[in-house]
């Protein structure tokens, strides 16, 4: 029966071709600062220049290496931080240009879900305050009723009623990740960026999160943007895989063909370095990138891979390859493209 | 169907779990912030000792064979005896008594002054430390500018320009008092408000003033605590330096710095010691009872200290 | 009933019904409670388990760095060599550690002092155990960070950790660890700190070393994925107690704990896509209150009352592998080929 339903959502995720939020040539830069009088010496460019759509009902998911960009793209999305520059239409809105009271309506429809279950809830509030809270927040003003969703919603994820006068340091990691999401459910979001949402819970509780979120998609037909550095996670869940590597989206295409066919370079060496459980497969030969990850500070010129890269031409140092459509929904940005 | 099962095994799992942190700890955050306080058996003392003047500042009229503000100079510089436990002035007022109703005074003066300073650091330091870049800027170097200035002798001035009495001893005392506590709250803030939890009330609406007031600083209400009560202390004691100068309380209405004061000569202290040595132990006492009761809650409400 | 793994004839470290227990206020915490096993002359050992399954206070018992109090050794012993390590006193095991044990931890960060500079780091340990003096230690450090691929090593000797990467800064930690050709290397969550592609280094490293200086690895970790790429043979933790061990492709291939198989079906597949991910429901028993029979009855589709009230004995099954399962005993109520199908 699951996989019939694993179909069906599959058939599905193909039908909607509605664009639910664009992201057009954001950049986010972190100034340096530092001097006698806090002077600007310098920008991290977190993320520079990345353009992608969302299609409603999907999950896109969006991998890479710390300090890539990945969580600051899905935290800039969401006005936690303002861009440097770039657009981000939601349902057609620029949710830049919006007032914040009117920014503070329309978090309803957007939601957030963070890696660090111990953090994420106020310590001091009991799980329903921590709940109810945001009802009122958004006009839900009798008493009764939000204590009635607060249950609803506790249900939802797999906990008890009776947990709603429990403290978050009464939780186990698990639960309280179910926490945040009943707290991200609460407004029926159409858009959740979940950021690493599994990446600090045990092995054995990561598939119990992972089948509960897949469930709730179903159920309430949410966006998700996965943003993950676990590669199995991200195939198992994702339509779509966007792949980042200091600041700029280098490939993105339909999770099949990514994991089958990449493109990129650097694709293809992240899903070889990635440990597969099947000791068999570990004399197979891999694509090991020397070196590390270059200062954001200061990317090199052309490709920012360039400098890992086992192709690289002297081409890939003086011109900035564009993200280019090479078939349909498959998008790479390098100057020779594997095949 | 079978999603709901998967969902109830959860719920049931769920249940399982916390019944075990329930024997682990059945606590109330009340509780294990006093079962760490109790520990301290200095911070316990403090507690007690600190209710204790409380209680008989209160009650003073009730102790009060004898006004505080009266005095027969027949009665002047007796002994320590039954009828005058701590002796008499030069006077001849009761030292008992007039400590009695100086603790009245002295207390009120360290209380109202702190809850001043308190209130008003306290918001001054989360607007600071949550607005950050101009805001903040400006406001911390206001606050550098004001620490700069050598504050006692601005309290001297300050309290030199109004007529002495005890409201002017605690505008005084607020004056420069809150900008420890600005400071710190500021720095508290800075690190609260980067946690997640911040940004989760960012994230499901809530408005600036909600997500300072309501999510960030009950979760610096720890060192909050902390600091209000070495500030009481300190304000005790700055109160007693203000009288025993002069420019605080004025006699006949006792407070314990103004007693010292009219003790001050030698031949009163080398003669007469208790009429100094009474109102010195009062503050001496009452000041470590409230140091103590700082210490003990610094502990008890940090809630890295397990309970061991 | 209690039978035990044939002994191999020489193994560096072995293990035997160790018990380390932590006294704490709530009460007694039993973090490894009954372990055996062996580790074999330069082979890779992993040790696996989740959070509170005991793995890393297993390694700190061998390495006799159980903060005491609250923790204590309370029974079993632990050899090195053939001699008892818990006999020996504080002075002899300082000999030991960093000499002939050495150990490399998941934070890379925290485990170099920042004020000194990273040649001057890898020296003290050859000044302290081999008696070199200051010049030919930083010479032994050049090429000690030639060994562990650490590019330019004559400049980075004098440069501070903060100057580093995450990933070299991990190198380095190896080097220090391999400075003085321990017999025996503790790696706790080597990789977990690090990205992929620096983790892919790292482990392709581990197995180069591991083929040149023919050192013993214990291998501590939770990612199944990092086991099957290195280990030779691989320990299963479970709320302090070892429920499977055996080598590396039994362990993958044909797993007998139900723990072991739920663990390796609840990751997601890199194979293919598929529907629902198996999952382990509930989560790991609170250590001061543990169940009274299999510590895993409560999450265990199998489960019967005998699991659930009586403990289950390590068992040997096929040539090389244990199991702490009724399931593989003749007490077993039913047929066991029906449900040991993997």
């Amino acid at each position: 029966m699951s996989i019939a339903l694993f179909e069906a959502q599959k058939e599905q995720e193909t039908k909607t071709d509605e664009v639910l939020l664009s992201v057009r040539n954001v950049k986010k830069y972190f100034p340096v600062k530092g001097g006698l009088f806090d002077r600007v010496l310098a920008h991290v460019k977190a993320v520079d220049d990345v353009s992608f759509d969302i299609h409603r009902g999907e999950t896109l998911g969006l991998v890479g290496e710390s300090g890539c960009g990945k969580s600051t793209i899905g935290k800039t999305m969401l006005r936690i931080l303002n861009a440097s520059s770039g657009t981000v239409e939601f349902e057609g809105r620029n949710i830049f240009s919006l007032s914040e009271k009117d920014m503070r309506g329309l978090r309803r429809d957007m939601q957030y879900i963070f890696q660090d279950p111990f953090s994420s809830l106020n310590p001091r509030l009991s799980v329903g305050e921590s709940i109810a809270r945001v009802l009122r927040i958004h006009g839900m003003s009798r008493k009764s009723e939000r204590e009635h969703r607060v249950q609803e919603l506790l249900e939802m994820v797999g906990l008890s009623p009776y947990h709603i006068r429990r403290y978050p340091h009464e939780f186990s990691g698990g639960q309280r990740q179910r926490i945040g999401i009943a707290r991200a459910l609460a407004l029926n979001p159409k858009l959740i960026v979940l950021d690493e949402p599994v990446s600090a819970l045990d092995v054995s509780i990561q598939s119990q999160i992972i089948n509960l979120l897949e469930d709730l998609q179903k159920q309430f037909n949410l966006t998700y943007l996965f943003v993950s550095h676990g590669l199995n996670v991200v195939r198992h869940i994702s339509s779509r895989v966007g792949v980042m590597y200091l600041g700029k989206l280098v490939e993105l295409a339909e999770t099949d063909t990514l994991f089958a066919k990449p493109q990129h370079p650097y694709t293809q060496a992240l899903l070889s370095a990635n440990p597969v459980a099947d000791p068999r497969q570990r004399d197979e030969k891999k694509m090991v990138l020397e070196g590390d990850v270059p200062s954001p500070i200061n990317p090199p010129s052309g490709c920012r891979f360039r400098t890992r890269c086992p192709f690289a031409t002297q081409k890939c140092a003086e011109v900035e390859p564009a993200f280019a459509k090479v078939a349909d929904n498959h998008f790479v940005a390098c100057h020779y493209p594997l095949n | 169907m079978s999603q709901q099962n998967a969902v109830i095994d959860q719920g049931l799992a769920a249940e399982r779990q916390t019944e075990w942190s329930q024997q682990g700890k059945m606590q109330t955050r009340a509780a294990a912030v006093w079962n760490r306080y109790k520990r301290n058996k200095f911070a316990v003392a403090g507690f007690i000792v600190f209710t204790i003047y409380i209680l008989a500042a209160i009650f003073a009229p009730l102790f009060s064979q004898y006004d505080p503000e009266s005095f027969d100079i027949m009665d002047a510089d007796l002994a320590p005896s039954l009828s005058h436990p701590f002796g008499t002035d030069s006077m001849g007022a009761d030292v008992f008594i007039r400590a009695l109703f100086g603790a009245r005074i002295s207390l009120s003066v360290a209380v109202i002054a702190t809850t001043v300073t308190v209130a008003f650091g306290v918001i001054y330091g989360a607007v600071s430390g949550y607005f950050g870049r101009a805001v903040d800027m400006i406001m911390m170097r206001i606050v550098d500018a004001l620490q700069s200035i050598p504050s006692f002798f601005l309290l001297l001035i300050i309290a030199a320009i109004m007529v002495p009495s005890m409201w002017s001893t605690i505008i005084a005392l607020s004056t420069f008092g809150w900008l420890n506590m600005a400071r710190i709250v500021r720095g508290e803030i800075l690190s609260l408000k980067e946690r997640d939890y911040a940004t989760a009330a960012l994230v499901t609406g809530e408005p600036k003033r909600a997500i300072i007031f309501y999510h960030i600083l009950p979760n610096a209400i720890a060192p909050i605590i902390v600091i209000a009560t070495l500030d009481i202390a300190n304000n005790i004691i700055a109160e007693a330096t203000l009288s025993f100068l002069g420019l605080g309380i004025q006699p006949p209405t006792p407070s314990w710095g103004n007693m010292l004061s009219s003790a001050q000569e030698l031949v009163t202290l080398t003669t007469y010691p208790w009429t100094a040595l009474f109102p010195g132990l009062c503050i001496m006492i009452a000041v470590l009872a409230v140091n103590f009761i700082g210490d003990g809650l610094r502990d008890a409400l940090d809630p890295r200290q397990k309970n061991k | 009933m209690m039978t035990r793994l044939q002994s191999h004839p020489d193994p560096i470290v072995q293990v035997k019904g160790l018990k380390t227990y932590f006294y704490t206020e709530e009460g007694v915490v039993p973090a490894i409670d009954g372990v055996d096993f062996e580790v074999l002359r330069g082979e890779t050992l992993a040790i696996v388990g989740e959070s509170g399954s005991g793995k890393s206070v297993t390694s700190l018992s061998i390495m006799r760095l159980i903060p005491s109090p609250p923790g204590k050794i309370v029974e079993g012993d632990i050899t090195f060599n053939g001699e008892s390590l818990l006999t020996k006193t504080n002075a002899q095991m300082r000999q030991i550690r960093g000499n002939k044990i050495s150990m490399i931890f998941q934070e890379p960060m925290t485990s170099l002092n920042p004020v000194y500079r990273v040649g001057d780091q890898i020296a003290e340990s050859l000044k302290l155990h081999q008696g070199m003096k200051k010049k030919q230690a930083l010479k032994e450090a050049v090429r000690l960070l030639e060994l562990v691929g650490i590019p330019e090593a004559e400049r980075r000797v004098s440069q501070y950790p903060h100057e580093l990467s995450g990933g070299m800064r991990q190198r380095v930690m190896i080097a220090i660890a391999l400075a003085c050709n321990p017999e025996l290397l503790i790696a706790d969550e080597p990789t977990t700190a690090l990205d992929v592609t620096i983790q892919n280094q790292i482990l392709h490293l581990m197995k180069q070393l591991k083929e040149k200086t023919n050192t013993s690895i214990i291998l501590i970790t939770h990612d199944l994925g990092v086991v099957a790429e290195v280990a030779d043979r691989v320990v299963v933790m479970y709320a302090g107690q070892v429920v499977e061990q055996g080598d590396v492709y039994t362990i993958f291939e044909n797993p007998k704990h139900p723990y072991t198989i739920g663990l390796l079906e609840s990751m997601p597949s890199h194979k293919k896509r598929t529907g629902k991910l198996k999952t382990i429901e509930g989560v790991v028993p609170n250590p001061l209150h543990l169940p009274p029979g299999c510590r895993f009855a409560p999450r265990c589709e199998f489960a019967t009352d005998l699991c659930r009230s009586e403990v289950p004995a390590v068992i040997t099954v096929g040539q090389e592998e244990t199991v702490r399962c009724w399931k593989y005993t003749e007490r077993w109520e039913g047929n066991l080929n029906e449900h040991s199908a993997v």
